[in-house]
């Protein structure tokens, strides 16, 4: 799961090198956390949320494989 | 180095074509900022502002040629020539600058980064691709198609998004992507023009607009396509953002039927 936030935002981000992604899980749900270099927080989250929101779709998607709540923050 | 021209017109389209005449440069090369929109005011008449723009010449890097060639002065016959040596030198610093992926073949990249998404939803999915014109399409079959479409097919168009999105990044031009899975996008389209079908013929009997709601540009593009031969009514999509509302009304014959 990690994973996967993590290949989509290093693929939309200018410096994918400061793309970081923290885990924290809680017994129903999994906060991610995903850090990117302050200039590529636009890319991220996109015209009025679209990319973020494209992203936390895809991820509840994929939550349903693991069998919990997923949650994504976005931190600059 | 470069140096400024102000425009000045009603809107910053005009704007636009009023330096790209006067200063003899084709639209697609002229290269400007807009300073301001402009506004019509209220009903045109108060507060009436007018557009400006700022144009840069001679331009900056990729087209270092005009300037060292002919100090910003363009001559049309000299165009050709220097389109070419402009387009190499465009691909020349992007691969200083940029990572390698930008001479990735978009299908295999789009492949890709699919194939990332789609296992870590469901398993055992195969792509397989095709490329029409200016798109690719990418077919996935098996695996759990449910959880990939998702409530009426919003995960299936976050991924395209996201692909699409990741494809065109380090590109020039843009290539559309398309993800099927198992059809659905057909299946998806003809429930579509049959909803609009039928919301027409309400309309048309009982004489007033109906909406449907909450759709996005290509859902709405079916539908305006799937009436657009029908003289009886019109449509329109309503609302802001990415999900508008499209309308759908009668239309009354006796006054429409002049234009």
């Amino acid at each position: 799961m990690k994973d996967l936030i993590k290949r989509i935002a290093k693929a939309l981000v200018d410096h994918p090198e400061q793309v970081e992604v923290l885990e924290v899980e809680g017994e129903q749900v999994l906060v991610l956390e995903l850090k990117v270099a302050k200039e590529d927080v636009g890319k991220i989250i996109g015209k009025q949320g679209r990319t973020a929101r494209a992203i936390r779709t895809i991820l509840s998607a994929a939550s349903g494989k693991v069998k919990k709540h997923t949650v994504i923050e976005i931190i600059d | 180095m470069s140096h400024c021209v102000e425009f000045e017109d009603k809107n910053v389209e005009m704007a636009v074509k009023k330096a790209c005449e006067e200063l003899n440069i084709p639209r697609e090369k002229l290269k400007h900022d807009v300073i301001s929109y402009g506004s019509t005011g209220i009903f045109g008449l108060v507060g009436t502002k007018k557009a400006r723009i700022r144009v840069t010449l001679p331009k900056p890097s990729p087209k270092v040629v005009f300037e060292t060639s002919n100090k910003g002065q363009q001559n049309e016959n000299s165009d050709e020539q220097t389109l070419e040596s402009v387009d190499s030198q465009i691909e020349i610093s992007h691969d200083e600058g940029e990572d390698h992926r930008v001479a990735v073949d978009p299908r295999d990249l789009g492949r890709e980064a699919l194939q990332k998404i789609i296992d870590l939803i469901t398993t055992d999915a195969t792509i397989s691709i095709e490329k029409r014109s200016n798109r690719i399409v990418f077919n996935v079959r098996g695996g759990n198609s449910a959880v990939l479409i998702g409530k009426h097919g919003q995960t299936l168009e976050a991924i395209q998004y996201l692909v699409e999105k990741i494809v065109n990044k380090n590109r020039k031009g843009r290539v559309g992507i398309h993800i099927d899975v198992e059809g659905y996008l057909e299946k998806r389209r003809m429930s579509l023009q049959r909803l609009a079908v039928n919301m027409a013929e309400k309309v048309k009997s009982t004489g007033k607009p109906a909406a449907i709601g909450q759709m996005n540009a290509h859902d709405r593009r079916i539908v305006h396509i799937a009436l657009q031969d029908d003289n009886m009514v019109r449509t329109q999509s309503k609302g802001e953002g990415f999900l508008k509302k499209l309308v759908i009304f009668p239309k009354k014959n006796s006054s429409r039927k002049q234009n």
